[in-house]
């Protein structure tokens, strides 16, 4: 086994875990419930640790990713409405990490927001021109590891472990209902997040995995996402002990600020814009990876971070294009914790799309092999899938009633 | 689609519509929920501010968004029927509560610590007041 590519692997999973979408979902869990909402992020940690290793082990086996193997064994009807509903839900998720980053920069400068957006897009568009993909899946890791500092702070801080250990486990809000439902699903939706199911499967291809790297595979999607789960985990005890005693329901990202500066002083806002910064600086540049991959596997085209733009024009015209159209909400004002709850709850609808076709996949020799799923996992997906099923009928509603 | 189809998507939009608008009373318990939350991130700011654990500028900023959110939970409920329960209860404090925040945010501006601590207990007891108005209004999470 490569220990180095485990380390990497499991490295990447874990630094890339946080972005706008885990970090805004979880203040908001922490501020208006405490401990209780820790389930949501554990759940969707074990669902994610999961599907992320059949994307794994359908690339590296099959030497498919997801989305060019649920073409070719569905269909393009049923695959044009999964595909479109990917894009779409990646377009505005992207859009909320623009707008983090903007923010970071707002923090760090004051300047505002949306005289960051052009800047951001174009650092973003010269990262995925020039850079190959592990340079940019590497680095935005190793830079990614500031996001320690929740961990660190929220054990300064000394949560309730008691308490930690109850929110671990599924159960009831004592007060408003629909509000604690509707930051579950979303806590949910901006974890089982379709798009890192297929840029990890995507990421496979291009790092060219053969079977050999099953056992990394498993490894890396066990390990890594258990970490990143544990890194979400830690920003929503931060907002159980910092905003929930005085009764702060963080609903704009300007409000968050000081979430750090108890737990260290001196460099606490710094470390809070950094890690808002770079966790949606990386998680932008895998979801403008990830419309690229979804599109040109969707029509066939030739894709690759590593090839020469002029070899995958379309590859790269359709992540310049996304770039571009996500940048808008930021331009036009949108605060990027809105947009972010609004995405992760769309999120959650479109789930059962790119989810139901693994359940045949992933039992098809053709594609996997001798690989095929063994009782254990086809549950989980089955189980998965059922969720992702009820979430999707609930999420609308819930964002209505609950959504702030 | 066919029209029955049609007919179930619009009447399923219309409904989600309808239940996006609420009634006004619940609109003002929500406007009086967040201006609470907005008067709590403004003390919060002013400290964290007083001891030098944030820059001028994200001190500036961070107050001048309680400000806008608060005049906006005033708009909403100033919209409410005169006459309305809990309108009046609601209207004064967090009227004095925007009108704090202004008055934080000229203090940051001139760097006044001494005014800007001067009116934290003033923010405080505004805090609790929208906090009762909030819970009058039928606010569960206040």
């Amino acid at each position: 086994m490569n220990l180095l590519k485990l380390s990497l692997g499991v490295l990447t999973s874990f630094a890339g875990f946080l972005e706008a979408g885990s970090i805004a979902t979880s203040l908001q869990a922490g501020a208006s419930f405490r401990y209780a909402l820790l389930w949501p992020i554990l759940l969707g940690g074990i669902c994610i640790a999961f599907l992320t290793e059949m994307s794994g082990r359908l690339a590296a086996v099959g030497r498919r990713p997801v989305v060019e193997a649920t073409r070719e064994r569905f269909g393009a009807r049923y695959h044009a409405f999964a595909v479109t509903a990917h894009l779409l839900v990646d377009l505005l998720v992207l859009a909320a990490e623009i707008g983090g980053v903007s923010l970071a920069l707002q923090l760090a400068t004051g300047i505002d927001l949306r005289w960051w957006a052009i800047p951001v897009l174009l650092l973003l568009w010269l990262a995925l021109w020039l850079g190959r993909f592990e340079v940019i899946e590497h680095g935005v890791a190793f830079l990614g590891l500031v996001t320690v500092a929740f961990i660190v702070a929220a054990l300064k801080l000394g949560p309730d472990w008691g308490a930690v250990a109850r929110g671990l486990v599924p159960h009831l809000p004592t007060h408003d209902g629909a509000r604690y439902a509707f930051i579950a699903v979303s806590i949910l939706g901006a974890t089982i997040s379709p798009y890192l199911i297929s840029f990890y499967g995507s990421g496979a291809i291009e790092e060219k995995w053969g079977i050999r790297d099953l056992p990394v595979n498993r490894l890396t999607a066990g390990a890594g996402m258990g970490f990143g789960a544990v890194m979400a985990m830690a920003v929503l005890v931060l907002g159980a002990q910092v905003f929930a005693p005085h009764g702060i329901q963080p609903d704009r990202y300007l409000q968050t600020g000081t979430l750090l500066s108890g737990a260290f002083p001196r460099f606490g806002f710094a470390l809070f814009v950094g890690s808002l910064g770079i966790g949606c600086f990386g998680a932008a540049l895998e979801l403008s990876l990830d419309t690229g991959y979804v599109a040109a596997q969707a029509f066939g085209w030739s894709w690759g971070e590593d090839l020469a733009p002029a070899r995958d024009a379309r590859f790269c015209l359709t992540y310049t294009a996304a770039l571009v159209v996500a940048t808008l909400f930021t331009l036009a004002g949108v605060e990027p914790m809105r947009l972010t709850m609004v995405s992760m709850a769309l999120t959650v609808v479109v789930l059962p799309l790119p989810l139901a076709p693994l359940i045949v996949l992933m039992n098809d020799e053709a594609y996997v092999g001798n690989h095929r799923n063994g009782v254990v996992t086809n549950a989980a997906v089955v189980a998965i899938l059922g969720i992702a099923l009820v979430l999707a009928l609930i999420a609308i509603p819930l964002q209505l009633l609950g959504g702030s | 689609m066919n029209g029955r189809a049609r007919r179930t998507v619009w009447v399923l939009a219309l409904a989600f519509a309808c239940a996006g608008c609420g009634d006004p009373k619940q609109q003002a318990a929500k406007a009086l929920e967040r201006a609470a939350s907005d008067a709590a991130t403004l003390q919060l700011v002013m400290a964290a501010w007083a001891t030098e654990r944030i820059p001028d500028h994200y001190a500036d900023d961070a107050v001048r968004d309680v400000g806008r959110s608060l005049t906006q939970s005033v708009r909403t409920v100033e919209r409410l029927p005169a006459g309305t329960a809990g309108r009046e209860v609601a209207l004064r404090p967090l009227q004095a509560l925007a009108g704090a925040a202004d008055r934080v945010t000229g203090a940051i501006a001139r760097h006044d610590r001494a005014s800007a601590a001067a009116l934290t207990p003033i923010v405080t007891d505004l805090e609790l007041r929208v906090r009762q108005a909030a819970r009058a209004a039928g606010s569960t999470a206040a």
